[in-house]
């Protein structure tokens, strides 16, 4: 075809590109998205936290929870090969991007949720915490254990039931 | 007394979005003399590849982020050959033609940008508008359009199902027409003929003694192929270097063209190879002794050589990708050239910098 023809074929065709962020892009199908997990269902095995090649989760047995540190998750999905009662699923959705280094923190019982902001570190506000694996763990040492896990909680991923009430309100 | 001015190309560049810097000495338009400066991007992933064998994979596959593939297969061959990992034929066959995609979608990009950087915009947009067809099949095959995490010591993460075969069938019969377009363009266009033949000639006793390699190497006439000596799959495939003959930029862009035909063909090859099986054997113990392994990645040859001491932890690892052989090509070429041609020789010899400084 000549370019000419090409030319003007294209001009009367529909863009070949997506309006992307005003139009979505569609995950494609059996795409290794964002890391997610049925916490309920995990035996504390710390197999995905041995395998993980970036050391992007962290099990606590005795808090029972899981971190997850979303910024350095590469996606790879060797946590989902390797835990043994399939509760880690990669969810077709692209990560969003973020201004923050999130932490998330599968909890079975998320109840320290609603606690006051007043006990973090100044640079921590509630649902906006900006803060490194390393500096997580520096704070550890300066706070007590119930303002550490307090700092994690504001990235805390709502469940689907948490948000809708949410939205409701 | 002669003025000698110094002009900078790079490491920011309109036509190249990759940091290299030539400095290059001009004589009005003419250039005389050049410098090529690397060093940009280095990331020191070789120090990182001293770790666990099996996160290495996605570490090496951080690399590049055009031939991902191909070096996360060159890793795994190379571990597995210290190893004594038998390979299933089905995990061979499906890295084969995760690489050929790869390679597909490689030489699709550089054709494009051969186009880009003599101002031919029109047919840039039209090359990477083909190429979308093959990253999101590369998606849908693998989970994830450039860095694939296809592969693991002793074969494949994932399987070609019916229905994923049956979406290669359909991407390829979709992309031959638009490659037949392609290739009229290269092929017969007033305007790439005019811009590329004759430019940058790469003489054939010129490309063994620098030692190019790849497709540059084979558009001068060097019958250099590390598929030819059957690696994984390819001892299974029929396949035939393809050769140029005059090493000029024109040439360069053409031969990969014909790799396109080739790529195709060795997919439809593959698949119609496959035979229901494992897709994966289990490496015992740790890595042990030392290897090398050689694939052919887009670009040229890509060298890995390893070495574990029985522990978890390699005790190195050494990548010599292809763009590290072809950049003593730069200064022979550029010589005597016209400024304004300078950006088309380097884009044309498809410069990887990323890959390079690892
Ligand atoms: S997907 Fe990979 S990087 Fe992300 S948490 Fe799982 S193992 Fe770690
Ligand atoms: S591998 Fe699964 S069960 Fe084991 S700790 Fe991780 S999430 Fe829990």
């Amino acid at each position: 075809m000549g370019m000419l023809k090409n030319t003007l074929k294209n001009l009367f065709s529909k863009p070949a590109t997506i309006l992307y962020p005003v139009e979505p892009i569609p995950p494609l199908p059996d795409f290794r998205g964002q890391y997610t997990m049925d916490h309920s269902k995990c035996i504390y095995c710390h197999l995905c936290e041995k395998r993980c090649p970036v050391g992007a989760i962290k099990i606590d047995k005795e808090k029972k929870q899981n971190e997850i540190y979303l910024s350095l998750c590469i996606n790879c999905g060797v946590c989902v090969e390797v835990c043994p009662k399939d509760c880690i699923t990669l969810e077709e959705v692209y990560t969003p991007p973020s201004y923050t280094r999130e932490v998330r923190v599968f909890h079975t019982e998320p109840t320290e949720h609603q606690l006051k902001v007043q006990e973090l570190p100044h640079y921590a506000e509630e649902g906006k915490l900006c803060i490194t694996k390393t500096e997580l763990e520096a704070m550890k040492g300066e706070l007590t254990e119930h303002q550490y896990r307090v700092a994690v909680l504001p990235c805390y991923r709502r469940d689907k039931n948490d948000s809708k009430e949410k939205k409701e309100a | 007394m002669k003025v000698v001015n110094i002009i900078p190309f790079g490491p920011q560049h309109p036509v190249l979005p990759e940091p290299i810097h030539l400095d290059m000495q001009t004589e009005g338009e003419i250039v005389t003399d050049v410098k090529v400066v690397v060093g940009y991007v280095h990331r020191g992933i070789e120090k990182g590849l001293e770790n666990d064998y099996e996160k290495n994979m996605f570490l090496a596959e951080k690399i590049c982020g055009i031939c991902s593939g191909v070096h996360t297969s060159t890793y795994s061959m190379v571990i597995e050959s210290i190893m004594g990992v038998e390979v299933p034929q089905r995990a061979e066959l499906i890295r084969a033609i995760i690489l050929e995609l790869e390679r597909l979608h490689s030489h699709l990009l550089i054709i494009g940008l051969v186009g880009d950087a003599i101002g031919y915009e029109n047919f840039f947009m039209q090359t990477w508008r083909d190429r979308e067809i093959v990253m999101n099949l590369l998606g849908t095959l693998t989970g994830n359009r450039v860095h694939y995490g296809i592969n693991k010591v002793g074969g494949v993460r994932r399987d070609l199902t019916d229905e994923r075969i049956a979406l290669i069938k359909k991407a390829m019969a979709e992309l031959r027409p638009k490659i037949d377009d392609i290739a009229d363009i290269v092929y017969h266009d007033y305007t790439l003929k005019k811009r590329g033949r004759g430019v940058g000639v790469l003489k054939k006793s010129d490309a063994i003694a620098l030692g190019i390699v790849g497709p540059n190497a084979r558009a001068s006439g060097v019958n250099y192929d590390i598929r030819s000596t059957g690696y994984g799959a390819y001892k299974d495939l029929h396949f035939k270097p393809i050769l140029g003959e005059a090493g000029d930029c024109h040439e360069r862009t053409s031969v990969r063209v014909k790799e396109l035909y080739q790529s195709m063909d060795l997919i439809e090859e593959a698949l119609s190879l496959l035979k229901p099986g494992e897709i994966a054997a289990r490496p015992k113990g740790f890595p042990k002794g030392e290897a090398v392994a050689r694939h052919e990645a887009p670009r040229g040859e890509l060298f890995y050589y390893a070495r574990g001491v029985g522990k978890k932890e390699m005790y190195r690892v050494k990548v010599r990708t292809p763009t590290y052989a072809n950049i003593p090509g730069i200064p022979p070429l550029v010589k005597g050239m016209q400024i304004a041609d300078v950006p088309y020789i380097v884009v044309s010899l498809d410069p990887c910098i990323s890959c390079t400084e690892r």
